[in-house]
């Protein structure tokens, strides 16, 4: 039998539906357009025709982005340090989160405590170089993956998750003659790949924007990743139009397109793994949120 | 057994975890002294390195013709490390702070110097002289003599500035849609009043339109107009400093507190009231600016000349062929004077300096000072003669066709030609001929600069002086000083502006700037710039 639904009841949900589409509406419509206005007419943009449709549509600000003769190597860069970055980085926070949350590790509250106090107190930005140019990895990819390896954040929410983790497991396992490794290497990843989904993709993020370790350690223009050329070329054309005598007015509006043109090139890659991950993601924070 | 195995492990959890730590934590870096060497003898091969800015519209190789040169010629392989200039700010921090520098170092602001010459970091160049002859007559030529003083520090120079040997002017001007002025038989407006009218006249047969506008907020306008009806402060957009020179007094000022700051503020009240100021103005986006200059919605614009023969024309012309802009020749004030300002002679926040450390201080001192010499700046700006370019019967200097078919469709075929051999401003130029610009550029665009040439030597228009030189403790004092005052200014203005604020109030709101010390800024900058005399 088909349940009646009351008017104030239809009422409700037409009201919800409405603020659901506006919502829908106010996320994506910025996305669309920003696809929009990247493949259209340069003059059209200028003179702020573009609204719904775009108009002169062209691929010029992609190719002048994707033709920047460093952008390839550059992107290449970015694809390691976020591959190797989010390796070592998840295989750190792991190696790390896991003895702080078992309650018998000798030392355990003290180490915390050290590593809590990292999170809230930073030598800052100087020191750090320092520290990077004496151990002899400035001017490497190392100095883009190290640093960051563990962030203590992370760390905090990956330790929680192992802490929940039932004693009883452990406990089998060692009857089993399991010791640490073993019994975190056969027990607990396993149990664990909620929050190493969601590791994997905070640190991916993280990495693939990263545009301030790179800058400050890395001189060479060979190991740039792909955020600190975007980033110039986003916000030079802007600054270079004003005294430039011979750019023609595709520059003034290439800061436009190319600006929306970088942004989609750079949020592509996570756009198409998050829909993938994004189970892990939303199920791992919430988990690792509340011990228990 | 078995627990003591467990033990172990756990020691070597604790072991890595401490580890991992001290690589996030510090270790305090060495420092290595660089030796010392003198005398200029070019038959050691040596390296040096070199960290500078690298601009988004223009490449800079790190290979070419010019470091064959230098090779050739010094024996030195210069190795060019070119950072982005969107954050060379942020890189050129971390470098001079932790005291990491590379032998040279580029695009350094003559701020950044002044905070760091203290240190000791950077080569004195007054102390080689005798080797840097180029660039020292140059700098203390009439000509500069007196601003080359407010870049010395005890009399000493230490950094090898950029200077201009040609370009194709720039000035900030008003510019008015013509073709409006022609429809609606005003005659070109020569005063301010005379301008005010004309935008009014247009705003009756055009209601939907504005008379001008901001692309980055109020002070930008104020600025724009301040110098040119007779006061001053935020000058060249310098948005955060109400300071400014005054030239019939010789003295610096803080404009809002001056006299005649009211025309400004008054000015724009009437055109905010009469609907000639764009009720956006405060908060306009550089992009809607661009716009309404471009859909034709704007009738005049305040800002630099370089963007109408590009950009707006180019844009309104698609919509209305009979449409442009046109600059105005500088305006009459209410004093019957008529003055505004250029942009700066030289790039003095360019600067390239050479660290104290280098192994080989004459080598290159006398490297960049060549940069200076006739063959420097050639080779510098317009690579190799014959193949990059050749001297016309005039003298005119002539690029390749080969290099400009190269760059054709670049968006800056300039910087996309000079970018292939790292040439010019944005690449190894020290003494920069901008001449290319003037092969490649359209029309109206040197029939501007002729213009703004002329109006500077009929006075009209004048180079915008740098500020003077300051102590470290005068530094702080002013970013204290100006960081309240704008505090306040920015509170207060679009009040008066937007008419929320009466005009009657005004003389309490200067009183509330004194209190704040803008009289005390000024001594600041008058004690230093008497310092100078």
């Amino acid at each position: 039998m088909k349940k009646k639904v009351s008017a104030g009841n239809r009422a409700f949900n037409a009201a919800v539906m409405a603020i659901v589409i506006l919502m829908i509406i106010a996320v994506l419509y910025p996305l669309y357009y920003m696809l929009i206005v990247s493949i259209s007419d340069g003059n059209a943009v200028l003179r702020g025709e573009i609204v719904l449709w775009p108009k002169g549509v062209n691929l010029n600000a992609y190719i002048a982005v994707l033709t920047n003769q460093y952008v390839p190597r550059s992107y290449l860069n970015t694809l390691l340090y976020t591959v190797s970055g989010t390796l070592i980085a998840v295989a750190m926070t792991a190696l790390c989160a896991y003895p702080l949350s078992r309650k018998d590790f000798y030392g355990g509250k003290i180490l915390t405590g050290i590593v809590l106090f990292t999170m809230f107190f930073d030598a800052g930005i100087i020191s750090n170089y320092m520290v990077i140019r004496s151990i002899g990895i400035k001017n490497t990819a190392w100095a883009i993956i190290l640093p960051g390896a563990i962030n203590v954040w992370y760390m905090i929410i990956m330790r929680t998750f192992f802490s929940g983790i039932p004693e009883e497991l452990f406990e089998s396992a060692r009857l089993d003659g399991a010791n640490d490794l073993v019994v975190f290497w056969k027990v607990v990843l396993p149990v664990s790949k909620a929050v190493l989904a969601t590791m994997v993709l905070f640190y991916a993020v993280g990495l693939w924007n990263q545009w301030l370790q790179p800058l400050i350690y890395l001189d060479s223009r060979d190991l740039y990743p792909m955020q600190l050329i975007l980033r110039n070329i986003v916000l030079g054309a802007d600054a270079a139009l004003s005294k430039s005598m011979s750019a023609n007015s595709d520059m003034a509006t290439m800061g436009l397109n190319i600006k929306y043109a970088v942004i989609f090139i750079t949020m592509l890659p996570i756009l198409v793994v998050y829909p993938f991950v994004q189970k892990y993601f939303v199920k791992g924070v919430m988990v690792g949120s509340v011990k228990g | 057994m078995k627990q003591k195995a467990v033990k172990g492990i756990k020691k070597i959890w604790a072991l890595s975890l401490s580890a991992a730590m001290i690589l996030a934590g510090g270790i305090p870096g060495e420092t290595v002294m660089a030796e010392e060497s003198s005398g200029i003898d070019h038959s050691e091969e040596i390296t040096v390195t070199m960290m500078t800015t690298e601009a988004a519209t223009q490449q800079f190789p790190s290979e070419g013709y010019i470091y064959d040169v230098i090779k050739e010629k010094f024996n030195i392989n210069l190795v060019v490390d070119p950072i982005p200039a969107s954050d060379y700010e942020t890189k050129i921090s971390t470098v001079l702070a932790s005291g990491d520098l590379p032998d040279v170092l580029g695009g350094v602001t003559s701020e950044k110097i002044a905070q760091y010459v203290g240190t000791g970091m950077f080569l004195n160049l007054s102390d080689y002289q005798d080797i840097a002859t180029d660039y020292f007559d140059l700098m203390y030529a009439d000509d500069r003599v007196d601003e080359t003083k407010k870049v010395e520090h005890d009399g000493s120079l230490y950094g090898f500035q950029k200077l201009e040997y040609y370009r194709v002017p720039i000035a900030s001007m008003i510019a008015l849609r013509m073709d409006l002025l022609e429809e609606q038989g005003i005659e070109t407006p020569t005063t301010f009043e005379e301008y005010y009218d004309a935008l009014l006249k247009i705003k009756e047969a055009h209601p939907e339109m504005y008379g001008f506008s901001s692309r980055n907020g109020t002070n930008y306008l104020i600025g724009a107009f301040a110098y040119a009806m007779g006061t001053g402060g935020f000058p060249l957009f310098q948005t955060t400093r109400g300071m400014y020179y005054e030239p019939n007094t010789d003295s610096y000022i803080y404009g809002p507190t001056s006299e005649n700051f009211t025309r400004v503020v008054e000015f724009l009240r009437q055109a905010y009231e009469d609907g000639l100021l764009d009720p956006d103005y405060a908060s306009m986006s550089k992009d809607d600016y661009f716009a309404k200059l471009s859909n034709g919605t704007m009738m005049s614009i305040y800002d630099n000349n370089s963007f109408i023969g590009r950009v707006y024309n180019v844009a309104l012309a698609e919509i209305d062929e009979n449409a442009y802009f046109d600059v105005l020749e500088p305006l009459e004030n209410e004093d019957g004077e008529v003055r505004s300002y250029r942009y700066e002679k030289d790039w003095p926040n360019n600067n390239t300096v050479i660290s104290s450390r280098t192994k080989y201080p004459e080598r290159v001192v006398e490297l960049f000072n060549w940069m200076y010499s006739e063959e420097g700046m050639m080779c510098t700006n317009f690579g190799e003669e014959g193949t990059d370019y050749t001297i016309a019967d005039d003298g005119t200097i002539v690029t390749s066709q080969e290099l400009l078919d190269a760059a054709e469709g670049a968006s800056d075929v300039a910087a996309a030609v000079r970018g292939t051999l790292a040439l010019g401003l944005q690449g190894m130029a020290q003494y920069v001929d901008e001449s290319l610009d003037a092969q490649i550029t359209n029309a109206i665009m040197l029939e501007q600069g002729e213009k703004v040439t002329q109006w500077t030597e009929e006075g009209k228009i004048t180079f915008y002086p740098q500020w003077p030189p300051f102590t470290t403790e005068e530094n702080s004092r002013i970013t204290e000083i100006e960081s309240n005052l704008n505090n306040l200014f920015n509170q207060s203005i679009d009040g008066f502006i937007t008419g929320r604020t009466s005009m009657d109030e005004w003389d309490s709101f200067v009183e509330s700037l004194k209190a704040q010390g803008s009289e005390e800024l000024e001594q600041i900058f008058n004690d230093a710039y008497a310092r100078l005399q």
